[in-house]
């Protein structure tokens, strides 16, 4: 997966945002909001090989079960998809 | 000709006092002819636009405006709705000095608040002072600046006026926005902008600030709790940002934080009635962002 928009992170007492910026700006209005484990989907995505190896980021990096973290991690790579923030490399990724 | 707005001074040549808006007048510095300036612009009327040449890129495009980019300089085309409609180029010299080239034609539309700021394209200079325009109605309280803002249409002007009419030491300053600056002495300050919108209340005049307040429209009047993302991102919505620039954008970002973090913002869902400035003026005073 790469991630495909110019987005500026920042943290806000505590919680992240993800606001666009650059030729983004153009096309993505408003700022995304993050949760613990989007951060980490987001900043760690680009040099995973696949899904499974993500999970097993996340896994490594969260005290989570797996049928969890990968319910988690699927809905939030959909609505990335959906929202044009990341596109797939390749056929299974 | 000299401006001196906010923390900027400005000094402008081929224009003159007659052909600006007479809200940019009040902004005319007449005191300080012989100090430095922060930026020139040279203005130039002409019967046909220049466009930048190839070695100027673009880097964004909306049905109002074109920015173009050469390394840290930027130029702009200016619009009214569509492109096909442009008025003015805006082309950086340097990073003090700049060119704006206005159609002949339409040089009487100069008068125009809107047009005419347009054209000095303040935003990243007031950036780097920390200071940024911000969307509201701004009303002076025994002193003191409390900010109204929203979107267009949310009630700012008309709760303004409530406090106008029904709480004595009330008064608008600018009916549309307010530049909003660090204070020598620590906190913030509301100063004046040569743009008020169709309220047509435009004082250049600084108070020191206390309080922004997001207006909501509501039957009943209540103070509502708001998280720190919740009013940075009203305050990030309300204020001017040139989002297609990436440095301008994080440090905007950064010194909205701080300010987030250092002014006293509320979000207030209100009715039109005389209670509703009452509730408030109360609940300010209360929390000591205003004296009783």
């Amino acid at each position: 997966m790469k991630r495909t928009k110019e987005f500026i992170k920042r943290n806000i007492a505590g919680e992240i945002v993800l606001v666009p910026s650059g030729e983004t700006a153009q096309e993505f209005n408003g700022m995304v909001t993050l949760t613990g484990t989007g951060e980490f989907i987001w900043e760690h995505i680009e040099e995973t090989k696949d899904f499974h190896h993500l999970i097993q980021l996340i896994l490594d990096e969260y005290d989570v079960d797996k049928d969890t973290a990968s319910q988690d991690a699927s809905a939030f790579i959909m609505q990335l998809l959906q929202a044009g923030m990341i596109r797939p490399t390749g056929p299974s990724w | 000709m000299k401006l001196h707005i906010g923390p900027l001074r400005l000094a402008l040549s081929g224009v003159t006092e007659q052909e600006i808006p007479v809200n940019s007048c009040l902004f005319i510095d007449r005191e300080n002819a012989s100090e430095e300036v922060d930026r020139h612009y040279a203005f130039h009327f002409v019967d046909r636009l220049p466009l930048p040449t190839a070695d100027w890129q673009v880097v964004f495009r909306r049905k109002d405006i074109v920015v173009f980019q050469q390394g840290e300089l930027e130029a702009r085309l200016l619009a009214v709705g569509q492109l096909q409609a442009s008025y003015a180029l805006y082309q950086e010299r340097n990073e003090r000095e700049v060119d704006v080239y206005f159609l002949r034609p339409l040089k009487q539309e100069l008068t125009i608040d809107t047009l005419f700021i347009s054209c000095l394209c303040l935003e990243r200079s007031l950036s780097q002072k920390g200071c940024y325009v911000l969307h509201c109605a701004y009303l002076d309280y025994h002193g003191k600046a409390i900010l109204f803002s929203g979107p267009s249409g949310i009630g700012k002007s008309t709760h303004a006026n409530l406090w106008c009419k029904h709480i004595p030491g009330s008064a608008v300053l600018n009916g549309d926005r307010a530049l909003l600056c660090p204070s020598p002495e620590g906190g913030y300050e509301a100063q004046g902008w040569p743009v008020c919108g169709s309220s047509g209340i435009c004082h250049n005049q600084s108070r020191p600030l206390a309080a922004i307040v997001f207006m909501e429209q509501a039957a009943d009047n209540a103070i509502r709790p708001q998280t720190v993302m919740k009013h940075f991102k009203a305050l990030s919505s309300q204020v001017t940002i040139n989002w297609w620039n990436p440095r301008f954008t994080r440090k905007a970002l950064d010194d909205l934080l701080v300010m987030t973090e250092q002014v006293s913002l509320s979000t207030y869902a209100c009715n039109m009635e005389p209670e509703a400035a009452h509730l408030l003026r109360e609940y300010l005073t209360a929390n000591r962002v205003i004296g009783g």
